[in-house]
């Protein structure tokens, strides 16, 4: 009887340390797969097809903008730069804007699992923008008559936030995608003596929210 | 492929937005003065030998009576001085200000907004001050008395 006690109790202890070997096993085995979902598998960069073909069509405009993303399960970290020129010509002045800006932020891809790769996102950008800005405009005044003059600003810098949705999709070698993004929060420059009229990354500063479409052509430089 | 249809879709439905804004003047560069009796207190035409701005080209007021006047302030420097001949004196007052500019659009041109307004001296007798914003709402900014 004792010899069977015995028997039954090594063989229990036998078994648990198995179920804690396997156990530990299994949890391994999901970290590990949880660590290399985790792990970036690569970077895509590209350009922005639309300012780039705007710049070509238009004397007067010449924009640039790069971006580039990495992947973290179903995230993605995003930035991008820019330079941004452009010069307004109208009626009554002639407004010009020059400088550069970069914005960071995250997306979220909303397919959990497409047999294609696409990504279908939403995410949120903090952009910044340091820019010079002139307009020359005529004033007429009854009592002062009509002088030409010329207002500027040199070093100005502007923030915001932006929410982006967008898709994208890998057509042969590339990723072509579209973004469409609602910009708001940039600064209302009232304290300034020239308030400027276009911000570099943002749009017009006068508008409380924004709207920008960006046309991507991307390519994805894979390391795993 | 599927998705390619959807993104050429999504291409074709999104159009870009306009960016001229209205053409809305929210600004205005004049300030109003009211000519009043020293004794009644009531509105009085004043025939004015000349309204002159120091700096400007014209001459604004020349033998014309008139119980009030704008005159417009000079976006291009941050003080304006105006001078009033009349029968009844030769009076000067020295405008101090701020500036801000702001382009409406390079169609609708730009706009000076007139802050912090206040009377640097003046040589009237009696000068009250109604109010020192100025905006295009024809309220009097001051009151002169004759």
């Amino acid at each position: 009887m004792g010899s069977l006690i015995l028997k039954y109790t090594i063989s229990l202890l036998l078994l648990f340390t198995a179920s804690l070997a396997f156990a530990q096993k299994a949890n391994k085995m999901e970290t590990d797969t949880l660590e290399a979902e985790f792990m970036p598998s690569g970077v895509r960069i590209g350009i922005d097809a639309l300012n780039l073909g705007l710049s070509i069509a238009d004397d007067s405009y010449s924009s640039v903008l790069f971006v580039a993303d990495v992947d973290i399960y179903r995230y993605f970290l995003v930035g991008e730069y820019g330079n941004y020129s452009r010069t307004r010509t109208g009626e009554n002045g002639v407004y010009t804007t020059d400088g550069s800006y970069w914005r960071i932020g995250a997306d979220i891809n909303l397919f959990k699992k497409n047999q294609f790769g696409s990504v279908l996102s939403v995410g949120l950008r903090y952009g910044n923008s340091t820019f010079s800005d002139q307009l020359t405009t005529t004033l007429a005044s009854y009592a002062y008559g009509t002088r030409q003059v010329t207002y500027q600003n040199e070093g100005v810098k502007g923030d915001w936030f932006e929410f982006v949705a967008g898709l994208k999709v890998p057509v042969w070698k590339l990723w072509l995608g579209y973004n469409l993004r609602m910009k708001m929060g940039i600064d209302s420059y009232e304290q300034m003596a020239f308030i400027p009229y276009e911000v570099p990354g943002y749009g017009l500063a006068a508008e409380k929210d924004y709207w920008e479409f960006n046309y991507y052509i991307m390519y994805r430089i894979e390391w795993r | 492929m599927k998705n390619i249809y959807i993104f050429l879709f999504f291409c074709f439905i999104l159009t870009a937005c306009l960016d001229e804004p209205d053409c809305i003047q929210e600004a205005s560069d004049e300030i109003l003065f009211l000519f009043k009796n020293d004794s009644t207190g009531a509105s009085q035409s004043v025939k004015f030998d000349s309204v002159v701005i120091t700096g400007a080209d014209s001459v604004l007021y020349r033998s014309k009576a008139t119980p009030s006047t704008f005159i417009p302030l000079n976006p291009l420097t941050t003080e304006t001085e105006i001078i009033f001949n009349s029968p009844l004196g030769h009076d000067t007052i020295v405008l101090q200000y701020n500036t801000v500019t702001r382009l409406i659009s390079p169609n609708c041109g730009a706009e000076t907004f007139f802050l912090d307004l206040s009377v640097k001296e003046h040589t009237f007798d009696s000068l009250k001050i109604i109010n020192l914003i100025v905006l295009p709402d024809g309220e009097p900014n001051f009151e002169i008395y004759y």
